[in-house]
């Protein structure tokens, strides 16, 4: 395979045809490992402080609420208007035992 | 070369004992943290729950006079007698001659909502004249109870006595299916 020499911004990705110079020297082989380590410490790092401001932020891992059961409520307006209904409709029959209406029989 | 290998090997291995312990403990937070969530919510909603079961009693109390005019005019479980005598003496208050001529319950499904109510279908009949009639009907349109009329017929006749030297007069005789829910108590 044609090993394909890559340079960023001057960092040589390839030495001595090898990824970083991994296995030329031990020296290199150092460098890489602590590079890798740091990386990694850096990566868990950040990832532990994005979790830890989520938590205390109760952004993440919360239960969403679920829908809350329908509040009894008493209707004050409904209910004085229900008692003042069956009111009148007690008033109307009391007037109607006291004054007959005094209707045309339609038979005469 | 050789001990830089074994080394290497070694600190993958840590780093993947690392990893796998920084994976447990997120599941583990997530655990918790879902726990302590549910139990806000559980405490949120108890909350919730004793105020508005305080404000539905100061509503209550406040109200108390309105409800028990309300309960007079829900008919329930054993206040039908006392119902069918009252509508007989309204009938003779009106001058007329009044009878019951059936009284059938429909009872709501057993499986239906508990608050549904049994449904009493009462068939009167009354004899008197129109005015009296009349008033009869409206009387009964308006008993201060859930009520509902159906099937009312009003026929005109002749009333007839024992005694032939009395003289005849013109009668109307009223039936109608009156319609009163009982509710349970």
């Amino acid at each position: 395979m044609k090993n394909i020499n890559i340079q960023i911004k001057g960092l040589k990705l390839h030495k001595n045809g090898r990824l970083f110079g991994f296995g030329t020297s031990p020296k290199a082989d150092w460098k890489v490992i602590f590079i890798v380590f740091i990386l990694l410490f850096i990566l868990l790092t950040a990832v532990c402080v994005d979790l830890f401001i989520k938590v205390n932020k109760g952004e993440i891992f919360v239960v969403q609420r679920g829908v809350a059961a329908p509040v009894p409520t008493l209707n004050t307006a409904l209910l004085d208007k229900t008692v003042m209904y069956y009111e009148d409709r007690a008033k109307t029959l009391e007037d109607i035992q006291a004054n007959r209406d005094a209707t045309v029989d339609p038979s005469l | 070369m050789h001990d830089t290998k074994t080394l290497l090997i070694s600190l993958s291995v840590i780093s993947i004992f690392f990893v796998s312990a920084a994976g447990y403990v997120v599941y583990d937070l997530r655990a918790e943290n879902q726990q302590a969530s549910l139990l806000m919510n559980a405490a949120d909603a108890s909350v919730r729950s004793i105020d508005s079961a305080a404000s539905l009693r100061v509503a209550q109390d406040s109200s108390a006079d309105k409800i028990v005019e309300l309960d007079k005019a829900v008919l329930e479980e054993g206040e039908l007698v006392p119902l069918i005598e009252r509508i007989e003496k309204i009938g003779t208050t009106l001058g007329q001659k009044t009878t019951i001529a059936s009284v059938t319950v429909d009872k709501a499904e057993a499986d239906a909502h508990t608050t549904d109510p049994d449904k009493v279908h009462i068939i009167i009949g009354a004899e008197g004249s129109w005015a009296g009639s009349i008033a009869f009907l409206h009387a009964l349109e308006n008993l201060p109870t859930k009520v509902s009329l159906g099937n009312v017929s009003l026929v005109s006749a002749v009333s007839t006595s024992d005694d032939p030297a009395a003289p005849t007069r013109n009668i109307w005789r009223l039936q109608t299916e009156v319609v009163v829910y009982i509710f349970k108590s």
